[in-house]
């Protein structure tokens, strides 16, 4: 009788010891938000130096893992705006800056092949008026999923007279 | 009968004996146990009295389980500390005047020594812990959230940013949130975290009065930890 009692004791100490342990991680985990963003662009040019009435075109690789399978959109903003960008779609790009890409969505199927790679490229078109400020300005492509996760990377572009 | 009353007496008093010797191990392991929830993220999260880059916040699948490349080169602010308090309201419709952003005060940042990593890996990956600590006051028909954000540098400059999910929607709130990202390299870069790395907030309508305060203490962004590691698998 005395040996089911300690047994009996072991087993409840267990039981306070598996669910204390479940128990703590299971109210952090309902703490703590985690965004985990495994898609990367990859941008040939980090500064460029652009005149009056130019245009360039640059590309635009979207790195992610091959078994994976991705829906995201494109755009083009001023860094630090992106939040902003996701929820009104306003650029606030420079006066007489203009940049657009030629695909506003990349849908990535899952593939059989492991690995991270260059799954998709895009087209970011940049063009300076007359009207453009000289000097140093920069510029934000950005991908974002829908529930407002992003990822941007920045270009300068310096417009001289 | 005599020999066995005598032999249950015998295995009695050897059971009291054990019952004894169980007693400090079940008394130690409870107290193992009070001091473990205690110190455990759930109870932490309560308290804005914890050190720079405590890794009480840890969520451990989130911070243990990738960076592991092959070069598996890490820099981690949890072992060289930093104390960093960054906050930034962000992103509010210009044309409407009566939306305001409160305390978008940079001049009394602490800032110590952030970790970098100087690699020429392929892909470089981040991991950013950071606590967000903000009153959001939203106008009538209006609608807004924080967003945490963080930026990326390398030894040229700013090379962009990683924006997490939505924090909160109004009044009052704390939240820890986890941000990764990886990113693409090409030659040898010094990677480390800019000091902008901020929680945003927009307003998505017009009239009325919308506010966030993420300076007045204790409502700020405070970072808990940060990994920057090689991540080539």
């Amino acid at each position: 009788m005395k040996k089911k009692a300690k047994i009996y004791y072991i087993a409840v100490l267990a039981v306070f010891v598996i669910a204390g342990m479940f128990g703590i991680n299971a109210i952090s985990a309902e703490k703590i938000q985690v965004s985990e963003i495994d898609y990367s662009l990859s941008i040939p040019v980090r500064n460029i130096v652009m005149t009056a009435n130019e245009t360039v075109v640059i590309p635009v690789g979207v790195s992610y893992p091959q078994e994976k399978s991705l829906h995201i959109k494109t755009g083009v903003t001023v860094p630090h705006n992106e939040s902003f960008f996701i929820d009104t779609g306003k650029d606030n790009l420079p006066v007489g800056i203009s940049a657009v890409l030629d695909k506003r969505t990349v849908d990535l199927p899952a593939l059989a092949t492991k690995g991270d790679a260059i799954r998709d490229t895009f087209n970011l078109k940049i063009s300076v008026s007359q009207n453009a400020q000289p000097g140093k300005h920069t510029i934000a492509v950005v991908v974002y999923e829908d529930n407002g996760q992003s990822y941007s990377r920045y270009i300068n572009v310096e417009v001289q007279k | 009968m005599k020999i066995q009353n005598n032999k249950t007496k015998e295995e009695n008093q050897k059971m009291k004996i054990q019952n004894k010797k169980l007693l400090p191990s079940i008394v130690f392991v409870t107290s193992v146990l009070m001091a473990g929830a205690t110190l455990s993220p759930a109870f932490a999260t309560s308290s804005l009295d914890f050190g720079p880059w405590s890794k009480t916040y840890e969520s451990p699948s989130f911070h243990s389980s990738s960076c592991t490349g092959t070069s598996n080169a890490c820099a981690d602010a949890a072992t060289t500390g930093v104390d960093k308090v960054i906050a930034r309201a962000n992103g509010f419709y210009a044309s409407n005047s009566a939306i305001v952003a409160n305390n978008e005060d940079f001049s009394s940042l602490t800032v110590g020594s952030s970790p970098t990593l100087t690699t020429s890996v392929s892909t470089v990956y981040f991991k950013v812990s950071a606590t967000y600590n903000g009153y959001l006051t939203i106008a009538s028909g209006a609608s807004a959230t924080y967003r945490p954000e963080m930026t990326m540098w390398d030894s040229n400059g700013e090379l962009g940013s990683c924006t997490g999910t939505n924090v909160s929607s109004a009044g009052l709130s704390s939240s820890t949130v986890n941000v990764s990202c990886t990113w693409s390299n090409s030659g040898s870069h010094t990677f480390y975290l800019g000091e902008d790395h901020y929680a945003q907030a927009s307003d998505g309508f017009f009239g009325g009065q919308t506010t966030t305060d993420f300076w007045n203490s204790p409502h700020h962004a405070t970072t808990n930890w940060l990994e920057i590691c090689d991540y080539n698998c």
